[in-house]
């Protein structure tokens, strides 16, 4: 069978697949569908790039993809699209701010400057303050995300080497941790597991500081191998005494809390060599003195990046994270063995295997769209972004403005996607946690949440302090090309929300909502021509009112939180 | 008095230990509520998208000839309209067999010349007024219905559903989020999508999903979704509860579709007050009637609009529910007193509006539209009747709102059509505790006890705090009907006595306070 009549009989004709299965059932599917697909592998995608190309891109890149996010790569090809989206790179974001100082007076920081570089406070009023400026920011850079890659990057590797903020009760080290995954969210991995390793916060967290000569503490070393670089597959034979060893050559990190800086302690480091098992062929790592002492660090990290499993396990997490959960045999062979050869080749830049991965005929097969369950990240953020929600940018809003960040980053936090505060080390279980992976994200607890929210910001909004945001849906669809044509309007926002496509029927009847009932086109098409030539009350209201509708019923599908 | 308070305690049981405070404390209300209303009332809303042309559908035989001279081609003889009973210069459209026999009967009641001032013709403002209750000129963001509900359910949707409300607030059939349901915080109805998809709700079948990851993922949210939709399954089971019972219902009828889904809901103990369906295309510029005039688009509406309502009427009958429900049809705006080139009429301001049920005083209300004898291109029916008098009057007479709720809802005062009759007598047998009531209660030396007989014999006695017999009435027959029976208490001292009311088919006791 050719491979178009393949994928057509597959997504497109319904008939088909009732020859083949009868009696259709309203929850069919509860297995994984196991069927012989054609080969995709890592080779450059060279199929058709258009909307709906586009859109799988942006959706599972950038988190809640605009309709001008889309217009804007419509002139690009695939290749200069992946460029902007890995290059777009803005390390240096403005920090969070003091948006508090009516709420707790804080001695060190006025308001309206960073609080970032302050000693940290020994008041908890200050320090919860600092930390919810904190969470309102991480949710501000991803509102703000430009066409870029970045910011699902950081969530990538905050994921991966996690960090429990309570554990560390300072948010000035939060922030430090949080630039860290930025410096590094593109750059080259060997020197992320670096920075990370010595990163204050994770020092904290995962006992590094505590590792002594006397009496190592292996937490970090664990999670090193564990989580961090090698994993647990059949392949990864690192032992328990090469746990231990990594422990003593991590001996001797301290963390200065005033300057939040890590430091190398040489009388708490264990001096003695250590050769590890022969799955890291009984490397000897010398046993250095003095300062030297830390730079055993970097062998060990050089060490475990020896081994071949090291870059499959990043490259299957990458899989995890950007096309979907289970990874067959072929996926394996095909996919990832070749791009953890490319993450070597390239001595471990991330920037080359993640565009790989968007390039690849893989990621683009049709079998890979449309299957990603919305992170609360995705859901919240995105459709925040994606109804155009805005927010003040003065300085005289700041407070209300931080606070209405807090909701949102709290109403994902009810989604049970808290930033700085996973289950546990091993990160979010919707990416690792069989069989369910991602369909953990949704469940009787959070559905209601994530629904009653969106409907929320579509609505009344979010207020604090008399300030109110909320979506507004002419700006949604201004930027369309025909908004005055319903079937178009339609499509476009369905495509932008929706992560499977639904029924022309279905779409006929969501074009009624913009219609009102009425069963003409141009009920709509004059409404929007009146509005667009005498902009008034009434004249918005007209179309406003219908367009809610129409997005509420929309976040109200399953389809919605697909993507 | 709020009518959440009276609802609030109107559903429960007397709880007696405030009596004892001799004072009028809220368990009383229930029982100083003269109407004694129904809990179990409901609204259907038959929205007319397009405009419907009012002149087409009741057509003023007084002013025939004029009108056929502005409306060529578009006019039967007149002798081909309805004369509707007592009314015999209004004739309904032949297309409305159903709906005259309704009205000869006295179960459906016109409301002439229905709109608002300074009307708009524009079909979204329009609309967006008719529901949200608003001026012409004043932008409202919630709805008529929305601020009724809001006022008995302001933490609504927190809370929601609950052990008192496990049922959907106001449904909505055919379209989602109507501005007429749209509280000030948030929506107060909860939409099925559409006929198809409730018969999917119902019945437990959906489009299937692709045999792909995509279906995969698709499939595990439904489950999820299905699980967590508030009111799913209350409302599923209401429709698998009962079965309609008419055989009127066309198939080719998508209105008569959606009110056979309603009947089922309400016949299954669904316990939603408000319901609204809708049935579009009156929106008739052009080809409103094919050569022949009994023919054509408008026709075909009306019949389906009569077809459709007689048998949801046929079936709450058979079902027993038809004393509970009341029927309202509106349309953002009637159409042009001239017609246009093209056998149609163009956008208009005032029509009838139609009500259905059982309890009506008058079947028409107000007059024929006055036909100018200069009408231009222009001229329209002028509105003699406000909508929200119309509401105004259902939501006081057939929900028992107060005036201060009126005011909540309507924002402004509308007055009020004479169009029930004494609900108070038409109360349908209900709940014990609603079959039975005490007015005035406290009372001085007398009292009114109104009770409904099934055809029975009935006693009534009235004993004191300890449970003595002060009072006797023997067992009497009462017919069938509600029952009104002065007691003269004048020889009682002040104090709280029971009053129990025992027939064959119930047995009630009811506390009563006699003041100095």
């Amino acid at each position: 069978m050719k491979r178009a009549d393949f994928l057509k009989s597959i997504l497109s004709n319904k008939d088909t697949i009732q020859q083949k299965e009868p009696v259709e059932k309203k929850f069919q599917n509860k297995e994984i569908p196991e069927f012989s697909r054609l080969r995709t592998g890592l080779t450059e995608y060279s199929g058709p790039w258009e909307d709906l190309q586009r859109w799988h891109l942006l959706k599972r890149t950038i988190t809640g993809p605009t309709i001008e996010n889309l217009k804007s790569i419509r002139s690009l090809s695939l290749d200069q699209t992946l460029d902007l989206l890995l290059n777009e790179i803005d390390l240096n974001p403005a920090p969070p701010l003091n948006y508090y100082q009516e709420e707790v007076a804080d001695p060190d920081v006025p308001y309206g400057e960073t609080w970032v570089n302050a000693p940290q406070s020994g008041d908890p009023g200050i320090n919860g303050r600092r930390t919810t400026s904190f969470r309102a920011w991480l949710f501000s850079l991803h509102f703000k995300q430009p066409l870029s890659i970045l910011e699902n990057m950081c969530f990538f590797w905050h994921n991966h080497f996690p960090i429990e903020r309570a554990s560390v009760n300072d948010p000035g080290m939060l922030y430090l941790n949080y630039m860290t995954m930025r410096a590094h969210a593109l750059g080259n991995f060997r020197e992320l597991v670096k920075a990370v390793t010595i990163d204050p916060a994770m020092l904290i967290y995962l006992n590094g500081q505590r590792n002594t000569k006397a009496a190592p503490d292996e937490n970090y070393a664990r999670e090193l191998q564990e989580l961090f670089m090698l994993g647990k597959g059949p392949e990864s034979q690192y032992t328990e005494e090469d746990i231990h060893l990594a422990a003593k050559v991590l001996t001797g990190w301290r963390v200065n809390r005033q300057t939040r800086a890590p430091q190398f302690v040489p009388n708490q480091h264990d001096t003695t060599n250590k050769q590890f098992s022969a799955f890291y062929n009984n490397h000897i790592i010398q046993g250095k003195t003095g300062p030297d002492g830390a730079g055993e660090t970097d062998e060990l990290i050089d060490m475990i990046l020896q081994q071949n499993e090291a870059a499959l396990f990043i490259c299957r997490k990458l899989y995890k994270h950007f096309i979907y959960y289970t990874i067959d045999q072929q996926a394996e062979q095909e996919i990832i063995v070749p791009l953890a050869d490319l993450f070597r080749a390239n001595n471990y830049e991330i920037k080359p295997v993640v565009k790989a991965l968007l390039f690849s005929d893989h990621f683009h097969d049709p079998l890979n769209h449309g299957c990603y369950i919305k992170t609360p990240l995705q859901a919240t953020t995105g459709i925040t972004r994606q109804i155009h929600v805005t927010f003040p940018d003065r300085v005289d809003l700041l407070r209300p403005v931080y606070r209405i960040w807090n909701v949102f980053f709290t109403r994902m936090q009810d989604q049970q996607l808290e930033l700085y505060n996973p289950p546990n080390v091993a990160g979010w279980p919707a990416f690792y946690q069989a069989p369910q992976f991602y369909q953990l994200w949704i469940n009787a607890t959070t559905l209601p949440f994530r629904s009653d929210f969106l409907q929320q910001l579509t609505d009344r909004g979010v207020t604090q302090l008399g300030l109110n945001v909320r979506g507004d849906a002419i700006a949604m669809i201004e930027s369309l090309d025909n908004p005055f044509d319903p079937n178009l309007l339609v499509k476009d926002i369905c495509d932008m929300l929706l992560g499977v496509p639904i029924s022309p029927e279905h779409q006929t009847y969501v074009k009624s909502l913009l219609l009102s009932g009425q069963d003409d086109d141009s009920y709509w098409t004059e409404a929007w021509i009146a509005y667009v030539n005498s902009p008034g009350t009434d004249t918005l209201n007209a179309v406003t009112i219908r367009l809610k509708s129409m997005v509420q019923y929309l976040i109200r599908l399953p389809e919605f939180h697909l993507c | 008095m709020k009518r959440r308070s009276f609802l609030k305690y109107g559903l429960s049981s007397v709880v007696v230990p405030n009596l004892l405070s001799g004072k009028q404390s809220m368990p009383f209300m229930p029982f100083l509520n003269p109407k004694n209303c129904n809990p179990e009332r409901k609204l259907i809303i038959i929205q007319l998208n397009g405009g419907n042309d009012g002149l087409n559908t009741v057509m003023p035989l007084d002013q025939y000839d004029l009108l056929q001279s502005y409306r060529p081609g578009l006019l039967m003889p007149s002798s081909s309209y309805m004369p509707l009973q007592g009314h015999d210069s209004m004739g309904f459209h032949p297309a409305m067999e159903k709906m005259h026999n309704l009205q000869s009967e006295g179960k459906c009641a016109v409301v002439q010349n229905v709109g608002y001032p300074m009307p708009n013709l524009s079909h979204f403002r329009s609309t967006d007024i008719w529901t949200s209750g608003s001026d012409s000129n004043q932008f409202l963001y919630s709805g008529i219905l929305g601020r009724s509900l809001y006022q008995d359910h302001q933490g609504f949707p927190d809370g929601y559903p609950n052990e008192d409300f496990t049922d959907p607030l106001a449904l909505q059939i055919g379209s989602t989020a109507s501005l007429l349901y749209q509280g000030p915080t948030t929506n107060m109805g909860i939409s099925i999508s559409n006929p198809d998809n409730f018969y999917q709700l119902v019945s437990g079948t959906v489009d299937p999903a692709p045999s792909t990851k995509a279906g995969h993922e698709l499939t595990y949210i439904r489950l999820v979704a299905q699980q967590t939709e508030r009111y799913t399954g209350q409302i599923r089971d209401a429709a698998n509860n009962a079965v309609n019972l008419s055989n009127e219902y066309p198939d080719d009828n998508g209105l008569a579709q959606q009110l056979k889904i309603v009947a089922r809901m309400i016949a299954g103990g669904l316990k939603t007050q408000f319901y609204l369906v809708q049935l579009g295309g009156f929106d008739t510029h052009s080809d409103q009637v094919d050569d022949n005039p009994a023919l054509g688009t408008h026709s075909t509406l009306l019949n389906r609009l009569s077809v459709g309502v007689n048998a949801f009427l046929d079936d709450l009958k058979l079902m027993g529910k038809d004393e509970d429900v009341l029927v309202m049809t509106f349309s953002e705006f009637g159409r042009r007193i001239r017609s246009n080139a093209s056998l149609g009429t163009d956008h208009g301001e005032a029509a009838p509006m139609f009500l259905f049920g059982n309890n009506f005083k008058n079947t028409v209300i107000g007059e024929n539209p006055v036909i100018p004898g200069d009408a231009g291109p222009q001229t329209n029916v002028e509105a003699t009747i406000d909508f929200r008098s119309v509401y105004a009057t259902i939501l006081k007479d057939w929900f028992c709102y107060t005036e201060d709720d009126l005011d909540d809802i309507l924002l402004k005062q509308f007055g009020q059509l004479p169009i029930f009759n004494d609900l108070s007598t038409a109360v349908a047998p209900v709940k014990d505790e609603q079959r039975v009531s005490l007015f005035p209660n406290p009372c001085h030396d007398e009292t009114n006890l109104t009770f409904y007989s099934q055809g029975e014999k009935i006693s009534i006695r009235m004993l004191n705090s300890n449970g003595r017999e002060m009072m006797r009435l023997p067992a009497t027959y009462y017919p069938t009907g509600s029952q009104n029976i002065h007691l003269n208490v004048d020889k009682l001292q002040s104090g709280v006595y029971f009053c129990h009311v025992q027939g064959e088919s119930f047995k009630m006791t009811l506390p009563l306070v006699k003041d100095h």
